[in-house]
């Protein structure tokens, strides 16, 4: 339609366009910008990290063991936490989007906190609510449980900073295709657990797997609440970015940076499969059947 | 399977939807809810799908009651006005979705799929996609899916109006016929009076939450049972007018000129277009002076607007082509109207 439209009023003439300096302007201030302020740290981590060979660099991986104990920390933290923070937003974007209740809009926004609080604000939170001081540190400590400086808290912290991602991805899909769909399941005789496997999941699938991938990077390099719960023990609490910077300190340059790129060959890894699946996955007959 | 609605109410917020609702419908019957919308229609028809729950009152399947029963157990085919097929599903599935979520075997889903995809006229589409399909193919889909499991009544809510004029007409004489031979008691909402003639054996005119009243479309076209299903149901000439020794007459009748004496007398009168005849000349004292503004011949039936010249008001005649050639009238002409047939309602409702 806006074709056929256009076609009647522009004229047979060269599309009108911005005059070639601005273009030329902006393309380029937009390149040396992403150049200084990513390709260039990005490209430097590696190349400091095998500055001195890679024989170095395998070694100050492998041959460390506070180093390797921090990648399975967190390789084991992220997934845990990202578990968590799909459940709770898989259960509130349903609610959200499905059922007016009220208190509704205060969860909407409350949802969005951890975007706009400092991480440390929110570990100090949690070091309040568990610490000997605080509010269920005693109950804690005369029965035994360990939850403040021990993978618990580091999880509930990781937790708490990727809590939105989910809600955020799956709330506008869940109400764009709006629950005509899922009725109409119930009425053929689906049970919510069919319903939601069959129906819901399928719908969503494309923004749930958006929303780990976001999580999941989020969760890897959370620093600043995992920095305040974990009691920083080497070995034992470090997460790759808390032993990162501890390595840094100690300037252990190549240390630092082997872990750094460890780290940032994750992220990669992770935004390879997010436009992975954008390819591939979008298009799948996912042009909408309703006729909304 | 007869239906039953005992004493059906349900509100939004402040808004009443329903109010104190009940009928019954008998068993392989096809019923239009017939209403403007916001009359409730579409609440009534979830509530008897359990797709909503009545704030008070009771829905009944033969003898039993299903008020708090879920959709999911009622075994009702429900079709919705914007077919919500499920879109990452081929043809095949969709139908086969009642089914398979009962765990029938493969070879029963797929036989009974194909007995519906013959029923529905659609053999070979099986492996599309709802996106590949058109608007009235998506419809029959959506009724083949609710048909798959054998339901014991269908419902379906506004099922032509998300469709083009044609597509629509042709599709709800196949809906008829299609009854006809499957004879499962079928309820269908629309608030298009046309349609609700054209497909049900009886019809349930709604407004705001109240039935207005039941019967044959036949029935209820004929004998309204007041002013507002007189209204709804077509075009209606309105005139001011009296009872003459329990008469109705128009006001504007030659014998009758000036305002009327007695004002507990006053009515409203309403006559259909096709109740009203055109004179050149005056025969008879029941008849208004009119002035013809415009001629509308499109078809067998010519339609005639006038202006009453003693009130100024609109009147719409309907004439048939021939009864038009033989009185020779053109746009402009004086002429008389004489009714056929006068109704009067008590005045309970206003247009």
């Amino acid at each position: 339609m806006a074709n056929q439209i256009t076609s009647f009023a522009a004229p047979k003439k060269k599309r009108l366009e911005d005059p070639a300096w601005l273009r030329y302007l902006l393309i380029t201030s937009a390149l040396s910008v992403v150049t200084l302020i990513i390709g260039i740290p990005v490209f430097h981590v590696f190349y400091k990290a095998f500055e001195k060979g890679t024989g170095v660099y395998f070694d100050s991986l492998f041959n460390n063991a506070n180093t390797l104990h921090s990648i399975f920390l967190t390789l084991s933290i992220a997934p845990r936490a990202v578990f968590l923070s799909v459940i709770f937003g898989l259960v509130a974007a349903w609610a959200i989007a499905r059922f007016r209740f009220p208190g509704r809009a205060i969860l909407l926004t409350l949802m969005d906190l951890p975007l706009a609080v400092s991480p440390v604000v929110a570990g100090l939170v949690f070091v309040l609510l568990f610490g000997m001081q605080g509010w269920f540190g005693p109950w804690l400590a005369s029965h035994n449980l360990q939850i403040l400086f021990s993978t618990p808290a580091l999880v509930l912290a990781t937790c708490f900073v990727t809590l939105p991602y989910v809600v955020r991805e799956l709330l506008p899909v869940l109400e764009a295709y709006g629950e005509e769909e899922e009725l109409a399941a119930v009425s053929l005789g689906a049970n919510g657990w069919q319903m939601f496997w069959r129906i819901t999941l399928p719908n969503i699938r494309l923004a749930l797997i958006y929303g780990i991938i976001l999580c999941n990077a989020r969760a890897m390099g959370e620093f600043g609440a995992v920095y305040v719960v974990s009691g920083r023990i080497s070995g034992f609490n470090d997460t790759m970015p808390l032993r990162i910077e501890k390595l840094f300190q100690e300037y252990d340059m190549t240390g630092a940076f082997a872990l750094a790129s460890v780290l940032t060959f994750l992220a990669l890894i992770t935004l390879g499969v997010k436009t992975y699946l954008e390819k591939n996955m979008e298009n799948r007959h996912s042009d909408s059947g309703g006729t909304k | 399977m007869t239906i039953s609605i005992k004493n059906v109410s349900k509100k939004f917020n402040n808004f009443s939807a329903l109010d104190k609702i009940s009928f019954t419908i008998p068993d392989g019957e096809l019923v239009a809810l017939l209403g403007p919308s916001g009359s409730g229609k579409t609440t009534l028809l979830r509530i008897i799908a359990g797709l909503e729950n009545p704030d008070e009152g009771s829905v009944h399947y033969s003898d039993l009651e299903v008020t708090t029963k879920s959709a999911k157990d009622r075994n009702v085919g429900f079709v919705f006005q914007h077919y919500a097929l499920f879109r990452h599903m081929t043809v095949f599935d969709n139908i086969g979705f009642g089914l398979s979520v009962r765990g029938l075997p493969k070879e029963k889903i797929a036989q009974r799929v194909g007995e519906l995809l013959h029923l529905i006229r659609l053999e070979g589409l099986e492996n599309r996609y709802p996106s590949q399909l058109s608007g009235g193919q998506r419809q029959r889909i959506a009724l083949a899916r609710a048909l798959a499991a054998q339901p014991k009544v269908l419902l379906l809510d506004e099922p032509f109006g998300a469709l083009d004029a044609k597509v629509r007409i042709e599709l709800r004489e196949w809906l008829r016929r299609l009854h006809d031979e499957i004879h499962v008691t079928s309820i269908f909402v629309t608030h298009d009076q046309e349609e609700a003639f054209a497909v049900a054996d009886k019809v349930v005119v709604m407004r705001a939450g109240k039935i207005e009243q039941i019967g044959s479309p036949t029935d209820v076209f004929e004998n309204p049972a007041n002013a507002f299903v007189m209204d709804f149901l077509g075009q209606v000439n309105v005139f001011e007018g009296m009872l003459v020794n329990g008469v109705p007459r128009i006001t504007g009748f030659s014998d009758l000129k000036g305002p009327p004496q007695n004002d507990f007398c006053s009515k409203t009168i309403y006559v259909r277009p096709y109740e009203l005849d055109i004179e050149v000349n005056l025969t008879s004292i029941e008849a208004l002076p009119a002035k013809i503004m415009h001629i509308n011949p499109a078809g067998p039936v010519v339609r005639v607007h006038l202006q009453d010249l003693n009130s100024i008001a609109t009147v719409f005649v309907e004439i048939n082509f021939s009864k038009l050639k033989e009185l020779g009238i053109t746009t402009g002409q004086k002429v008389y109207i004489q009714p056929k047939r006068l109704r009067i309602f008590t005045p309970d409702y206003m247009i």
